[in-house]
C-alpha cells in the first residue's frame, strides 16, 4: 500500500495555456481563473483549481470550445 | 405540440439542412463499419458528426435507432430506458421485462439487467443499429455499464458513438481485434473541395479560391467556423467589402468564436438578439415556452394554466422559424417545427454572455422556465429549471404536489430520483417531503431511514395539515405489521383514520393492514370483506398499487377458502389491473406467483410455470423474490425435478425478506423439511428416493419436531397451522401416526370452522394416510371420500400426487369400491403419467419458449413459411430459430430434430 494521504490538501495554482486568444470577458466563464494574454496572441489561465475534478472540469470546458491546450502546470 | 418534449427528443434522428454537404468519403466509411461492434466518431464541437451520421442514417438501407444523450442518463435506470426506448423504435416490444424493472425502487445489479438486454437481443433474427450521440455528458456508472456491454454486445447490436472526447471503454482492445471504426478530427475537418461546396454552392457565396484558402486556414476547416464565417458573410454583400471582411478575419489572432459570433450578431435585429440572450438558459425550447421566459406569466404558478402577457404569444414561435430558416445554429428536434435546441457551441457562447451582460436576470429566467414546465405537466424539467433558480422551496413544493401521484402509480423511482435532487437539509425542513422518503424508503425496505423520516415529519407536523398525521401513522402501522406487532398495527390504523377525510387513499392503506390483520387471525370473511373495501377505495382514487396489492391478497384468501377456480379469475383480474400503458406494473409479481401456486394445485404445471418465472422475474426486480423461490422449489418439486427444488430454496435462502411481502408463502424452514418429506417418500413418477434420502428426510423431521416447540395438545391458532400440518406429516413419517390422527382431528376442525377449505383438503389427505399407516382402512377411506368430495369440484390434485405411493394404493382401494371413482381414476392416471421430465435436464443449452414451439411444429407437415404464417413471424425468424434448435439438438436436418426430440421427450402429444 503507497501513502493514500491526500496529495494536496489545499488548492492549487494552475496555468493554463491556450494557442487561441480569447476576449477578456471570457474570464468569467473560466471563473475563478484570470485570462491574460502573450505576445504570440496565446492565453492564459491562471488560478486555484479546487481537486483533479475541477481541473478535468476546467480542461473539458476548453474542449468543448474547440480551443487548443498547449500545457497545463501547476505553478504552486 | 408540446407532449412530452423529453422522450421523443431523444429519439429523434436530427433532420438534415438544406445547405449539406454530403460527404461520401465518410460515408462509405461508416458502411464499411456497420457490421462491426463500434463506429467511434471522436472530435470537438463544431465538426459536423452529428448531421454527419444522421445523413448517413437517413440513407442507410438498415433501420438505425437514435438516442440523444443527456445529463440525465448518467442515472443509470434512465439510461437504459432510453436505450431500450431508442431500440424500440427499429424493435417494437423489445426489452419490456427490463423496463418493468425501473417501475421498481430497488434495482438489481446493472450486470443482472444488462444481461437480460442483451439474451434478448442475442435471440433476435435481425441487426439493430443504435447511434448514442454527445457521448461525453457520460460518466460512470452508465460509462461502466456500457463498456460491459461492449464486452458481451451480441453479434446483432451495433453501437455508433458521438463524442467530443474519447470515451473510457476498451478502445485498444476493440482497435487491436478489428472491432472497431474510428472516424476523428482530422477526418471530420472540411477538405478543401468540401469547403468550396460549402461556401460557394450551399451557401451561395461565390467566393475565389484565394479567399476560400484564407477561410478554410483561419478556421482549420471547423465547420462551426466556416458556418458561422459563411453567415456573416452573407451580410456582407458587395465583393469588396468581402474581401475586407475575409482579411480581417484572417489577419485577427482572436479565437475564431469570438470574432464570429460577434460579427454575426451584430447583423442581427435588436429583437433577435435580446430573444437568443434570454432563451439561452433554456435546453430546448418551443415558442410557447420561449414566451414564457420572455415575459413571464402573468399569474402565479398555483394557477399554472398560464397565458402570457402582453399579446406576445406566437412572437417565439415566429422567432424560432427565423432561427431556424437564417441558419443560426438551431437544432430542430422534432419534425413538426414544434421543439429546438441551440447548437452546443452557440448556445454556450449566448448564455456566456448572458451571464456578463444581465447576471441578475437568470435566476428569473429559469424561474419562468419551471412555471412554464409545470404548467404543462412536466414536473422534472420544471423541477431542474426551479433548482437552477435557486428557488429551492418552488423546487420543493413541485415535488410535494406530485409525489402522492407517484405513490399512486407506484412510479418509485421517479420519486426517489426527485427527492435525490433535493438538499438533504431542505427534505428536513419539509414535512411532506420527510413523509414522502419515508414511504420511498419503506417500499425499498430500509428500515432506519424509514425511521429518521418519519421522527422528523412528526416533529415538523405542526406545519402540515392532519392527513400528514394520518401518513405517519400508517406508515407506522405497515412496519408494526412487518414485525408481526398486530396490536400495535391496528391501533395505529385507527389512529391514521381520525387524521383524514373519507376517500383518502390513507382509508385504502388501513382498510389492507385491517384486512391482513383479520387474515393473521385466521378471520377470512373479515379479511375479504375489508380487502374488497380497500379495493373499492383504492379504485375511485386511482391508487393502482393498492388495487392490484389487494386483489392478490383477495384472490389467496379465495384459494384457502378452497374457491381455487374462482381465485384463479381473481389473480387474471390483478394481472390486467397491473398492465399500464402495455407493460405490467412489478406489484403484479405476486399475482403471477399466486396464480402459478394455484394451478401447481390443479396440476397444470406447464402454466404455473409460466406465470411461474414471469412473477419470479417481476419480484426480483421488485427486490422481494424470496417468496417466488418458494414457489419454484414446488413446482420443481411437482415436476419431479428434485435438484431444482432444492436449488429454487438455496436461491430463496440468498435473499432477504423484504417489508410488505404479501403473506409469506411459508417460512425458509418449513419448505425445506417439507421437500424433504414427500421426497422421502416413495412415489409413482418421480425417480425412487436414493439410497440415505429417506432416513435422512426422518432425521431431519425427527430433530425439527423435538426443536420446534410444537406438540400435538398445542391451543390451535391460525397463524401457526401450517406448521401444525407439517408436525403431523412428520409424525406419520416416524411412525407415529396415532399421535398424528388425533392432532390431525382438532386441525380439522379448526379448519372447517374456520372456513380454510383448502386445508381441510390437506389435513384429510395426512389424515386418511395415518389411518391407512394404523391399519385402519375404513377411517383411511372415509377421510379420502371426504377429501376427494371435496377437491373434485375445484380440480385439486397435487395434495394426492404429493402423497406418492402410500396414496396411490389408498386411491386403488377407493377406486375398486366404488368412491368417487371417476376423480379417483383422473387422479391415479396423473399417478402414472406424473410430471413430465424436465426437457432442460437433458440439453445442455436448453430450447427457449419460442424453440420448443417452432420444434412442436416442425413435428407437422407444415413448411417454413407455413410455421411463420402460424407463429406470425417472419421465414428469416423461423429459420434463424431452427437453425439454433438444430445447434441445441446436435442435428442437421428437420428429420433428425424431430426424432432427436423425440427421444429425449421434448415433444407435448
Amino acid at each position: 500500500m503507497g501513502d493514500t494521504r491526500p496529495i494536496e490538501s489545499e488548492r492549487a495554482i494552475y496555468e493554463i495555456r491556450i494557442r487561441d486568444r480569447l476576449d477578456e470577458d471570457w474570464s468569467e466563464w473560466f471563473d475563478p481563473m484570470t485570462l491574460t494574454h502573450t505576445s504570440e496572441g496565446q492565453t492564459i489561465l491562471t488560478g486555484p483549481v479546487a481537486d483533479q475534478a475541477a481541473l478535468h472540469g476546467l480542461l473539458s470546458k476548453i474542449s468543448d470550445l474547440n480551443l487548443t491546450l498547449i500545457s497545463v502546470t501547476q505553478v504552486e | 405540440m408540446q407532449q412530452v418534449p423529453h422522450l421523443q427528443t431523444k429519439l429523434y434522428t436530427p433532420p438534415i439542412r438544406p445547405e449539406l454537404v454530403s460527404r461520401p468519403r465518410l460515408i462509405e466509411r461508416l458502411n464499411a463499419g456497420l457490421d462491426r461492434k463500434l463506429i467511434l466518431i471522436s472530435a470537438p464541437a463544431g465538426f459536423g458528426k452529428t448531421t454527419l451520421v444522421s445523413e448517413w442514417v437517413r440513407d442507410c438501407d438498415r433501420p438505425i435507432a437514435w438516442l440523444s444523450l443527456d445529463e440525465g442518463d448518467n442515472d443509470f435506470a434512465q439510461f437504459v430506458t432510453h436505450f431500450i426506448a431508442a431500440l424500440q423504435r427499429v424493435k417494437p416490444g423489445l426489452g419490456e421485462t427490463v423496463l418493468a424493472v425501473f417501475q421498481s425502487p430497488q434495482l438489481p445489479p446493472v450486470e443482472a439487467v444488462l444481461a437480460s438486454l442483451i439474451n434478448e437481443i442475442a435471440d433476435l433474427p435481425e441487426q439493430l443499429t443504435l447511434v448514442l450521440d454527445d457521448y461525453h455528458v457520460i460518466q460512470s456508472p452508465t460509462n461502466q455499464a456500457l463498456g460491459f456491454m461492449l464486452e458481451c454486445l451480441p453479434l446483432q447490436l451495433h453501437l455508433v458513438i458521438l463524442t467530443r472526447r474519447d470515451p473510457h471503454l476498451p478502445l485498444a482492445l476493440l482497435r487491436a481485434r478489428g472491432q472497431m471504426t474510428e472516424i476523428r478530427y482530422d477526418d471530420l475537418q472540411f477538405t478543401r473541395e468540401e469547403a468550396v461546396l460549402f461556401l460557394n454552392k450551399a451557401m451561395g457565396l461565390a467566393l475565389t479560391p484565394k479567399e476560400i484558402a484564407l477561410l478554410e486556414r483561419r478556421t482549420e476547416g471547423w465547420i462551426a467556423g466556416l458556418q458561422l464565417a459563411a453567415l456573416a458573410l452573407q451580410r456582407t454583400s458587395p465583393p469588396q467589402s468581402r474581401a475586407e471582411f475575409i482579411r480581417a478575419f484572417s489577419g485577427d489572432d482572436r479565437y475564431v468564436i469570438d470574432f464570429l459570433v460577434s460579427e454575426v450578431l451584430a447583423g442581427q435585429p435588436e429583437e433577435v438578439q435580446r430573444f437568443l440572450l434570454q432563451t439561452a438558459v433554456l435546453e430546448r425550447m418551443c415558442g410557447p415556452l420561449c414566451d414564457a421566459v420572455r415575459f413571464g406569466f402573468a399569474e402565479s404558478p398555483s394557477s399554472p394554466s398560464g397565458t402570457t402577457v402582453n399579446g406576445a404569444q406566437g412572437d417565439g414561435q415566429r422567432l424560432l422559424e427565423y432561427l431556424d430558416q437564417a441558419n443560426l445554429f438551431l437544432v430542430p428536434l422534432d419534425n413538426r417545427r414544434g421543439w429546438y435546441r441551440y447548437h452546443h457551441l452557440f448556445g454556450d457562447v449566448l448564455l456566456r454572455r448572458l451571464r456578463r451582460a444581465e447576471p441578475s436576470q437568470i435566476p428569473e429566467l429559469h424561474r419562468r422556465a419551471s412555471a412554464w414546465y409545470e404548467g404543462e405537466g412536466h414536473i422534472d424539467e420544471a423541477i431542474h429549471h426551479a433548482l437552477a433558480a435557486q428557488d429551492l422551496a418552488g423546487a420543493a413544493r413541485l415535488v410535494e404536489q406530485s409525489a402522492l401521484q407517484l405513490l399512486i402509480h407506484s412510479e418509485l423511482t421517479t420519486l426517489i430520483r426527485w427527492l435525490d435532487a433535493l438538499p438533504d437539509d431542505l427534505t428536513r425542513s419539509r414535512p411532506w417531503l420527510s413523509v414522502y422518503s419515508a414511504w420511498a424508503h419503506f417500499i425499498t425496505g430500509k428500515v432506519e431511514a424509514v425511521n429518521q423520516c418519519l421522527e422528523v415529519a412528526q416533529r415538523l407536523s405542526h406545519l402540515a395539515e392532519q392527513d400528514l398525521l394520518g401518513h405517519i401513522a400508517v406508515i407506522r402501522a405497515r412496519m408494526a405489521l412487518a414485525d408481526q406487532d398486530l396490536s400495535s398495527a391496528v391501533k395505529l390504523a385507527r389512529q391514521a383514520l381520525e387524521y383524514v377525510p373519507a376517500g383518502h387513499p390513507v382509508h385504502g392503506h388501513i382498510a389492507v393492514i385491517q384486512g391482513q390483520a383479520a387474515f393473521m387471525q385466521g378471520d377470512l370473511v373479515g379479511a375479504s370483506q375489508t380487502l374488497s373495501e380497500a379495493v373499492s377505495i383504492a379504485q375511485d382514487c386511482g391508487h393502482l398499487f393498492m388495487v392490484v396489492d389487494a386483489t392478490t391478497r383477495l384472490g389467496y384468501l379465495q384459494t384457502l377458502q378452497g374457491h381455487l377456480r374462482q381465485a384463479l379469475g381473481t389473480y387474471q383480474e390483478a394481472l390486467q389491473l397491473a398492465n399500464v400503458d402495455g407493460r405490467k406494473l412489478p406489484v403484479a409479481g405476486n399475482a403471477h406467483i399466486r396464480m402459478a401456486l394455484a394451478l401447481r394445485q390443479r396440476n397444470e404445471l406447464d402454466s404455473a410455470a409460466d406465470h411461474l418465472m414471469r412473477g419470479l422475474e417481476l419480484c426480483k426486480l421488485f427486490g422481494n423474490p424470496r417468496s417466488g423461490y418458494l414457489a419454484l422449489a414446488s413446482l420443481r418439486q411437482a415436476q419431479g425435478d428434485w435438484d431444482g427444488a432444492l436449488r429454487a430454496v438455496q436461491d430463496a435462502e440468498r435473499q432477504r425478506p423484504g417489508l410488505g411481502a404479501a403473506f409469506d408463502i411459508m417460512g425458509m424452514e418449513h419448505c425445506r423439511l417439507w421437500l424433504a418429506l414427500v421426497q422421502g417418500s416413495p412415489s409413482a413418477g418421480s425417480p425412487q428416493p436414493r439410497s440415505g434420502q429417506a432416513a435422512q428426510a426422518l432425521a431431519e423431521a425427527s430433530r425439527w419436531a423435538q426443536e420446534s416447540s410444537l406438540s400435538t395438545d398445542d391451543e390451535l391458532a391460525f397463524d401457526r397451522e401450517s406448521e401444525h400440518i407439517l408436525l403431523a406429516r412428520a409424525l406419520i413419517a416416524l411412525s407415529r401416526p396415532a399421535e398424528a390422527t388425533v392432532l390431525l382431528e382438532r386441525l380439522l376442525l379448526a379448519a372447517k370452522v374456520g372456513g380454510r377449505t383448502e386445508r381441510a383438503i390437506e389435513i384429510l389427505v395426512l389424515r386418511a394416510l395415518a389411518f391407512q399407516a394404523l391399519g385402519d382402512a375404513t377411517q383411511a377411506l372415509d377421510c379420502l371420500e371426504c377429501a376427494l368430495s371435496m377437491a373434485e369440484p375445484e380440480g385439486y390434485m397435487r395434495f394426492f400426487l404429493d402423497e406418492g405411493q402410500a396414496m396411490i394404493v389408498l386411491m386403488r382401494q377407493a377406486a375398486s369400491r366404488d368412491i368417487a371413482p371417476e376423480y379417483a381414476r383422473t387422479l391415479l392416471a396423473a399417478f402414472v403419467k406424473p410430471a413430465r421430465e424436465m426437457p432442460s435436464q437433458s440439453l445442455i443449452d436448453p430450447l427457449s419458449e419460442r424453440e420448443c414451439q417452432v420444434l412442436q411444429l416442425l413435428t407437422t407437415d407444415l413448411s417454413g413459411p407455413e410455421i411463420a404464417e402460424k407463429l406470425m413471424v417472419s421465414v428469416n425468424t423461423v429459420r434463424f430459430h431452427t437453425k439454433n434448435i438444430y445447434g441445441k439438438l446436435g442435428v442437421n436436418n428437420r428429420r433428425q430434430a424431430v426424432a432427436r426430440a423425440e427421444s429425449l421427450g421434448l415433444l407435448r402429444h
